[in-house]
């Protein structure tokens, strides 16, 4: 079967109403299956990916573990939504992963040519 | 067209219902509805010992009919679910649990059954 072009949407934050590291595990997961996939992280899913984590305030474990294994994964297009970053205050600097950022037109470029959105 | 659906809250949020219905909407349709897969939060509508008052929804016997209509796969996902306490026998007995509560109908998978289930419908709807 040929491999399928899969984008997975993240538009929660970590520590939320969802496990960021459930949310990234689902990703580690499908890289097991040989389809190509591509991450879009936007809106409060900004947050995800925001370096120096402190989560063992609110008891919790960082996601920065779950990302760094990404590249052992070979999960390697990663993409930030420019729109919600700005609106957040978050620049290149303060993200933990090597990622494209993407303006409104590259983003309805990127979700058209896919397969299947997974949206988390 | 195979539609699979991804339901990641709560059986007491409307978006638990809402899911629910688009699947009966499938399985009334001409297309087929290949897989529900719940996850995250979602996997809380697979447990049997909710008991919500009788004029309320029952999300695990909504489920459970749904799968005993058109035998559609109800999987949980059994990581989410051990950590939220949604298990079967099998993995009670694996942790040392001296219950199992997952309802009639479902059954406990892995987290590939999500990308099989986006892979072979031509659409993955998510609720959540």
């Amino acid at each position: 079967m040929q491999p399928k072009n899969l984008l997975f949407v993240i538009r929660h934050s970590s520590y939320g109403l969802f496990p960021g590291r459930e949310i990234l595990d689902a990703i580690l997961a499908a890289s097991a299956y040989g389809q190509n996939i591509q991450v879009l992280f936007m809106d409060e899913g900004i947050w995800q990916i925001k370096s120096d984590q402190q989560a063992n305030l609110i008891a919790q474990k960082s996601v920065e573990k779950n990302l760094a294994a990404f590249e052992i994964y070979e999960i390697e297009e990663l993409f930030v939504c420019e729109r919600s970053a700005l609106e957040r205050g978050i620049s290149a600097d303060d993200i933990s992963v090597d990622a494209q950022w993407l303006n409104t037109a590259s983003i309805q470029a990127l979700l058209s040519k896919q397969d299947q959105i997974l949206s988390f | 067209m195979i539609f699979s659906l991804a339901v990641y809250s709560s059986p007491s949020s409307t978006i638990s219902y809402s899911a629910w219905q688009f699947a009966k909407s499938i399985q009334n349709s001409e297309h087929q509805l290949y897989r529900v897969f719940f996850y995250l939060e979602g996997v809380y509508n697979a447990n049997q010992l909710m008991t919500p008052p009788t004029d309320e929804l029952n999300m695990a016997k909504l489920w459970k009919e749904l799968n005993a209509e058109k035998s559609t796969d109800l999987c949980v996902c059994v990581a989410a679910g051990i950590r939220r306490g949604v298990v079967d026998k099998a993995e009670a007995a694996r942790h040392n649990l001296n219950a199992f509560n997952l309802a009639e109908g479902f059954e406990i998978v892995g987290l590939g059954q999500l990308l099989d289930a986006s892979v072979k419908s031509d659409r993955l709807v998510t609720f959540g």
